[in-house]
C-alpha cells in the first residue's frame, strides 16, 4: 500500500476507522456486553490513531505539490447510452481538501481524548460504546466527503455522514418505554418533558432535513454531470467556463438550497438547534464544530471550481449569511439552555464565515486586478473564521461537556451559577473561549472578524462610483455583522455571568449533591485538552500569520489563482492593499518613510504593552500592604438577600430585547398542532416554580414552518386518496408513464 | 516595524504623559462646570488626591467574588493603557501601530470584562449596571462602526497613522468643506458621549443606585480596586479626546504632528493642550445645558448618530469618488 497516495491513505484510515466502529457492534454479543467501557476506549483509541494518520497525511499533501494527485479507484460507463455520464470513483487531495482534512483529523483526536474522560460520565454508562463507536464512523465519513473527488462518491459520503449523526442524536432513546420516559438512577438531573420531546424529534427532523438538502444537491449533481457528460470533480473544474449561464444559475441555486440546509442558514436554521442539543455533549463539539462546516468546503468546490459565479450570487450569499447572523445571535440571546444556546451561535459563526465567501464571490466573478486580491482576502477571512470557531466553538462545547458532566446533565444557565467556585477550570476554559468568541483580542476570534471586516471596507472603497447600490448593500451588510458582534458579546456576558459567575441559582439540595458528588473538576483528559484548545485561541489571536500559509493556499486552490494577504513581523497582518491608496490631498505633500498606511494589526506589541499598563496598575496597589477586606455585597444597607436577588438571564436581556422589539408571550398555549416547539423560553417559569410566569418570544421561521406542515399535511390528506389508494394496476401505471417520460425526453433532446 | 529611537521616546512619553495627565482632564472638567454655575469647584488637581486617598485605602471585596471581579480592574488599566500606547497625542510617533478596529473591540472588551465584573458579586446592582452597560454597548458599537467605515472607504486603511496623514494632509479648510468629514466627525462626538457615559448617556456624578450605568458596576470596588477603575475611567475621556481632537480637527498646515523637529514638536504640544482644553469646554457647556435622556430614549440619539455616518459614508462612496479600481 502507498501510504504517501489519496487512495492508500484512504485505504487505511477506512481499516482504522472500520475497526472502532466493528468494536462497539460486539457488545452487543456474549462477553462484550459488559465491558462497555473498555470497548469505548478501544473505539476512541483507534479513531484518534486514525485521525492522527489523516493528519499526517494531510500535512504531506500541503508540504509535497505531489499530493495533488487524483487517483481513480473505479470507474465505469453504464451501457454507453448518450447523456449517461460515467461513473467514476476518485480520490484526490488538494490544498483546501488537506486544510480541511488537518481541521477535521485534528479536531477529532481532541474530542476522542477528551472523551476518554467525558464518556466515563454515570449518564454514558449504558451507551458509551455505540457513542464510540458512531463517532468514529462519523470522523471516517466526515474525512471520506473531503477526499472524494467525484460527485456520486460525494453523495454516497454525505449520506454516510447522516446517518452516523442521526445515530448519535438516538443516544436518549435508551430511556423511553412505550409507557413513556424511564427515570435512570445514575441520572441526578431527569430531563423534563420539553428536552425529552426535543429529542424524541431530533433524529426525525434532522433525517427530513437532510434528505431535503441532499435531493437539492442531487438535483445540482445531476445537472453538472449532464452538462459536464462526468461525475469527476476534475471534469467538472476543466468544463466550469463552459456551462451555460442559464444552467450555472439553476445549479447555483439548487447547490445553495442543498448545502444552506445542511449548514444551517436562515430560513433553514431552524434545525440546528432542535437536533444538535440532542447529540452527547462529548460528540458535539465535533458535530458542530467541524461537521457542519463540510457544507462551506463544498460551497467553495461548487461556486468557485465547478462553475464560473456570476457577480449576482455574492449578494444572494451576503444577504442570506447576514440575515443568519443577526437572527441566529438573536435567538441565541433568547435561550437560556447552554446547549441550544451554543447551537444558535454555531449558526451565527456559520453566516459570518459565509459573508466572507459571498464578498469572495462577489468580487471573483469581477475582472477588475484589484478584485482578485479582495475576493483572495475574503476567502482567507472566511477559511479563517472557519478555523477559529472550530477552535473557540470546540473549547465552548468542550466547556459545557464539562458543566454537563459535573452537574449531571444540568446545562440550564437558570439553574446554574456560581460554578466557578466549584471547578474553577471548567469555568475559566469557558470563560477563554467566550471572549475568543466574542472577538476580543487577543484571541482568535478578533482575527478573522478584522479580516471579514476589513474586506468588506476594501469592497466598498473599490467598488466603481457606477455602483453605488452594491457599496452601500456591502456596508449594510457589514453594519448588520457589527450588530451582531456586539450582540454576541452580549449573550456571552449573560451566559457566563449567569452561569459561572455570581451565586449559585440551583436549589440548596443540588449544590449540595454537586459538592458531595463532584467535588473537584474535571477528569485529566478532559482539563488537558480544554487547555489546549484554550491555548490555541491565544496562539492564533496573538500569531495569526503563523496560520495563513496554510489559509492562503487552501483559498488559492479555491479561487486558482495566488493569495498573499501579507504579514508583518511578530506575527502580525498588514495587508497588502495591491492598489495605491487614494491620497486626495496628500499628493503635495509626501507622506514621511516611517509611515505605515496599510491596515494592520501587530498582537503581539499590544499585548506585551497592555499587560505592562496593568502590571504596573498592579504593582501601585500592592505597594501599600494593607489587608484586604471581605464584605456583603451592597444593597442599599439592608440585609443582603443571597442569590435571591440576582440578575436572571431574562432581567439581564431586557433591554435589548426591547429595543429589538420582539413581542413577549406569557405562558405561552401549546398550539395545537405545532410540529416544531416555535416558543423559545426567554426565563422559565418552571424553574421557578411558578409556570405561568414563563417568558418566550416567537421564533419565527419555525411558526412559518409549522404553517407549511400543516398546509401540506391537510393537502396531501385529500389528494393521497386519489394518488395512493393502494390499487396495484395504478402504481404500475406510473412506472409506465415515468418510462415514457424519460424515453420522450431522450428522443427530443438533441444529440 | 523596526521603529526607530526617536519613535520609541516619542511614544513613550506620550504615552506616560496621556496616562499621568488624564485625571487631571477630569479635574479640569470639574473645574469648568463648576465655574460655569457660579461656584467655585474643587481644584484642578482634586482627582489626583483623590486617587492618592484610594490607594492608601484597603480593597473591600464583596464575598463570594471570584478572580473575574478581582481582576477586572486591572484588565480594565491594562486595555485603556495599551491603547494609550497607540493614541497620538501631539506627535503622530506612538509606541503601538494603530489600527482603529482594533481600538473599537479594545475599547469593547473593557467593557466586556468590567460587565462581567458586575454580574461577579451577585448584588442586582452590579446586574442592572451589566444590563445598561451591554445595552449602551450595542449602539456605541454600531455607532462607531459607522463612523469607521465612513473614514476606511474614503482612505482605503483603518491604520490610525494612515487616516490622521490624510486629514493633516487635507488640511483643516478642505476638511471643513468636505461633508462626509465633518458629518463623521459630528457621529464620532455623540458616539464618545455613548463611549465615556456623560450626559446625555449616563451622569458621572450621580449617586443614585437607580440611575447608574458604568458607576452600579464600580459600585462595589472600594479602595485601591476603586483607585484604578477611576484611573482607567479618566484615561478612557482622555483617550477619546486625543482621538476626536487629532483625527477630526486636523492640525493646522504649518504644525506637524508628523514633524519630529523640536519647533514642530514645542508647537504641536502647546496646540494639544489649548485644543484640549477648549474641547473640554464644549463638553461642559453640553453637559450644563443638556438634560439626562431615560435610558430607552437614548436609542433615539444612537440613531441620530447612525444616520449622520450613513449620510457621510453616502458621501463617501457617491460624491468623493477617488476610485483606485
Amino acid at each position: 500500500m502507498n501510504l504517501s497516495s489519496p487512495s492508500g491513505l484512504f485505504a487505511l484510515i477506512s481499516v482504522i476507522f472500520g475497526a472502532g466502529a466493528m468494536a462497539a457492534l460486539l457488545t452487543q454479543f456474549g462477553p462484550f456486553r459488559q465491558r462497555r467501557r473498555q470497548v469505548a476506549d478501544f473505539s476512541l483509541g483507534v479513531t484518534m490513531i486514525g485521525s492522527m494518520v489523516t493528519g499526517a497525511g494531510a500535512v504531506r499533501a500541503l508540504l509535497d505539490p505531489g499530493g495533488w494527485l487524483t487517483e481513480r479507484l473505479w470507474q465505469m460507463s453504464p451501457i454507453g447510452i448518450p447523456y449517461v455520464p460515467q461513473l467514476v470513483i476518485q480520490l484526490r487531495v488538494d490544498p483546501l481538501s488537506a486544510f480541511f482534512m488537518l481541521l477535521t483529523a485534528g479536531f477529532a483526536v481532541v474530542v476522542a481524548v477528551y472523551s476518554f474522560g467525558a464518556l466515563r460520565a454515570p449518564h454514558y454508562a449504558l451507551q458509551c460504546a455505540s457513542i464510540a463507536g458512531a463517532f468514529s464512523v462519523f470522523v471516517w465519513s466526515t474525512l471520506a466527503v473531503l477526499m472524494v473527488n467525484d460527485l456520486f462518491s460525494l453523495l454516497a459520503a454525505l449520506e454516510l455522514m447522516t446517518l452516523a449523526f442521526a445515530f448519535l442524536t438516538l443516544y436518549k432513546h435508551i430511556y423511553y418505554t412505550l409507557d413513556g420516559p424511564v427515570a435512570h438512577p445514575d441520572w441526578y438531573h431527569q430531563p423534563d418533558a420539553a428536552a425529552l420531546r426535543d429529542s424524541r424529534l431530533a433524529p426525525q427532523i434532522y433525517l427530513i432535513v437532510s434528505h431535503t438538502s441532499t435531493a437539492f444537491l442531487i438535483i445540482a449533481a445531476l445537472l453538472l454531470a449532464l452538462t459536464a457528460e462526468s461525475t469527476s470533480f476534475d471534469a467538472l473544474r476543466a468544463y466550469s467556463s463552459r456551462v451555460t449561464p442559464l444552467m450555472s444559475d439553476a445549479i447555483f441555486l439548487c447547490a445553495l438550497a442543498g448545502l444552506g440546509i445542511r449548514a444551517g442558514l436562515t430560513p433553514a436554521h431552524f434545525w440546528v438547534s432542535l437536533v444538535h442539543p440532542a447529540s452527547p455533549t462529548t460528540t458535539h463539539a465535533f458535530s458542530l464544530g467541524i461537521a457542519i462546516k463540510v457544507a462551506i468546503y463544498l460551497m467553495c468546490r461548487f461556486f468557485f471550481q465547478f462553475l464560473t459565479p456570476h457577480p449576482w450570487w455574492g449578494y444572494l450569499l451576503l444577504a442570506v449569511a447576514v440575515i443568519t447572523a443577526v437572527f441566529n445571535v438573536w435567538y441565541a440571546i433568547a435561550s437560556h439552555d447552554l446547549k441550544k444556546a451554543l447551537a444558535y451561535h454555531s449558526i451565527e459563526n456559520i453566516g459570518i464565515i459565509a459573508a466572507g465567501l459571498g464578498v469572495a464571490l462577489i468580487f471573483a466573478a469581477r475582472t477588475e486586478p484589484i478584485a482578485a486580491w479582495i475576493s483572495g482576502l475574503a476567502l482567507v477571512a472566511s477559511l479563517f473564521h472557519l478555523l477559529n470557531h472550530a477552535v473557540f466553538k470546540g473549547l465552548l462545547y468542550l466547556a459545557t461537556g464539562a458543566v454537563d458532566d459535573r452537574t449531571g446533565q444540568e446545562v440550564d444557565i437558570e439553574r446554574l451559577g456560581g460554578l466557578i467556585r466549584l471547578w474553577p477550570w471548567t469555568a475559566a476554559s469557558f470563560i477563554v473561549g467566550a471572549l475568543a468568541i466574542s472577538g476580543f483580542p487577543p484571541f482568535n476570534g478578533f482575527i478573522s472578524e478584522w479580516l471579514t471586516l476589513q474586506a468588506l471596507l476594501d469592497g466598498i472603497a473599490v467598488m466603481p462610483g457606477g455602483e453605488a447600490a452594491g457599496a452601500i448593500g456591502l456596508a449594510v451588510a457589514l453594519l448588520l455583522l457589527v450588530v451582531s458582534f456586539a450582540l454576541t458579546a452580549f449573550c456571552f456576558l449573560k451566559i457566563v455571568g449567569v452561569a459561572f459567575l455570581g451565586q449559585y441559582r440551583a436549589s440548596k439540595s443540588v449544590v449540595d449533591h454537586w459538592k458531595a458528588h463532584s467535588p473537584r473538576d474535571v477528569k485529566r483528559p478532559m482539563i488537558v485538552t480544554m487547555a489546549l484548545m484554550a491555548v490555541l485561541c491565544l496562539a492564533l489571536g496573538l500569531a495569526p500569520a503563523g496560520a495563513l500559509p496554510i489559509l492562503s493556499k487552501a483559498a488559492g486552490t479555491t479561487l486558482g489563482h495566488e493569495v498573499n494577504v501579507g504579514v508583518t513581523d511578530l506575527g502580525g497582518i498588514a495587508l497588502n492593499q495591491a492598489a495605491p491608496r487614494p491620497t486626495a490631498a496628500g499628493e503635495a505633500r509626501t507622506p514621511p518613510a516611517w509611515l505605515d498606511a496599510r491596515s494592520r494589526i501587530t498582537p503581539l506589541p499590544w499585548l506585551a504593552l497592555g499587560l505592562l499598563a496593568g502590571g504596573l496598575a498592579l504593582l501601585i496597589t500592592r505597594l501599600a500592604r494593607h489587608a484586604r477586606r471581605v464584605a456583603e455585597p451592597w444593597n442599599c444597607g439592608t440585609p443582603y438577600n443571597t442569590g435571591e436577588a440576582q440578575y436572571s438571564p431574562a432581567a439581564l436581556s431586557f433591554l435589548i430585547r426591547d429595543a429589538v422589539g420582539a413581542g413577549i408571550e406569557r405562558s405561552p398555549s401549546p398550539a395545537a398542532r405545532n410540529y416544531l416547539p416555535n416558543h423559545l423560553e426567554m426565563s422559565s417559569g418552571a424553574a421557578r416554580g411558578d409556570p405561568q410566569s414563563t417568558q418566550a418570544v416567537q421564533e419565527v421561521f419555525r411558526t412559518v414552518y409549522n404553517h407549511l406542515i400543516r398546509g401540506l399535511l391537510d393537502a396531501s390528506a385529500k389528494t393521497s386518496e386519489a394518488w395512493q389508494n393502494g390499487d396495484l394496476g395504478r402504481y404500475l401505471l406510473y412506472i409506465l408513464i415515468m418510462n415514457l417520460a424519460v424515453l420522450l425526453l431522450f428522443l427530443l433532446l438533441p444529440r | 516595524m523596526a521603529k526607530d529611537l526617536l519613535t520609541c521616546a516619542l511614544g513613550l512619553v506620550q504615552a506616560v504623559l496621556i496616562v499621568a495627565a488624564a485625571p487631571l482632564l477630569t479635574g479640569l472638567l470639574r473645574w469648568i462646570k463648576a465655574r460655569l454655575q457660579g461656584y467655585e469647584g474643587p481644584s484642578l488637581l482634586q482627582p489626583y488626591r483623590d486617587l492618592r486617598k484610594l490607594l492608601r485605602t484597603p480593597a473591600v471585596w464583596p464575598e463570594d467574588a471570584s478572580i473575574v471581579f478581582k481582576s477586572a480592574p486591572y484588565v480594565l488599566f491594562a486595555a485603556y493603557g495599551a491603547i494609550a500606547c497607540a493614541v497620538p497625542l501631539f506627535s503622530a510617533r506612538t509606541l503601538l501601530a494603530g489600527d482603529l478596529l482594533q481600538i473599537i473591540y479594545i475599547f469593547a472588551l473593557g467593557r466586556f470584562v468590567f460587565s462581567l465584573a458586575g454580574l461577579d458579586t451577585g448584588s442586582s446592582f452590579g446586574g442592572l449596571g451589566s444590563s445598561r452597560e451591554m445595552f449602551l454597548h450595542l449602539f456605541t458599537e454600531a455607532g462607531l462602526a459607522v463612523v469607521l467605515v465612513g473614514l476606511a472607504v474614503k482612505w482605503r486603511s483603518t491604520a490610525l497613522e494612515a487616516i490622521l496623514w490624510e486629514h493633516w494632509a487635507l488640511g483643516l479648510g478642505q476638511f471643513a468643506a468636505s461633508p462626509d468629514l465633518v458629518l463623521l466627525a459630528f457621529a464620532f462626538g455623540l458616539i464618545m458621549l455613548f463611549e465615556v457615559g456623560r450626559i446625555p448617556i449616563d451622569n458621572p456624578a450621580t449617586h443614585l443606585e437607580l440611575t447608574m450605568t458604568h458607576r452600579a458596576i464600580a459600585l462595589e470596588y472600594a479602595g485601591r480596586d476603586l483607585a484604578i477603575v477611576e484611573w482607567a475611567e479618566h484615561l478612557k475621556l482622555a483617550v477619546l479626546f486625543a482621538l476626536l481632537a487629532n483625527l477630526f480637527l486636523p492640525f493646522p498646515s504649518n504644525i506637524s504632528i508628523f514633524g519630529a523637529g523640536a519647533g514642530a514638536l514645542l508647537g504641536s504640544l502647546g496646540l494639544t493642550i489649548v485644543r484640549t482644553a477648549a474641547l473640554t469646554l464644549l463638553l461642559a457647556l453640553w453637559e450644563l445645558t443638556q438634560p439626562k435622556l431615560r435610558l430607552r430614549a437614548v436609542t433615539g440619539l444612537a440613531l441620530v448618530a447612525v444616520i449622520l455616518g450613513l449620510i457621510a459614508i453616502l458621501y463617501g462612496i457617491t460624491l468623493g469618488s477617488q476610485k483606485v479600481a
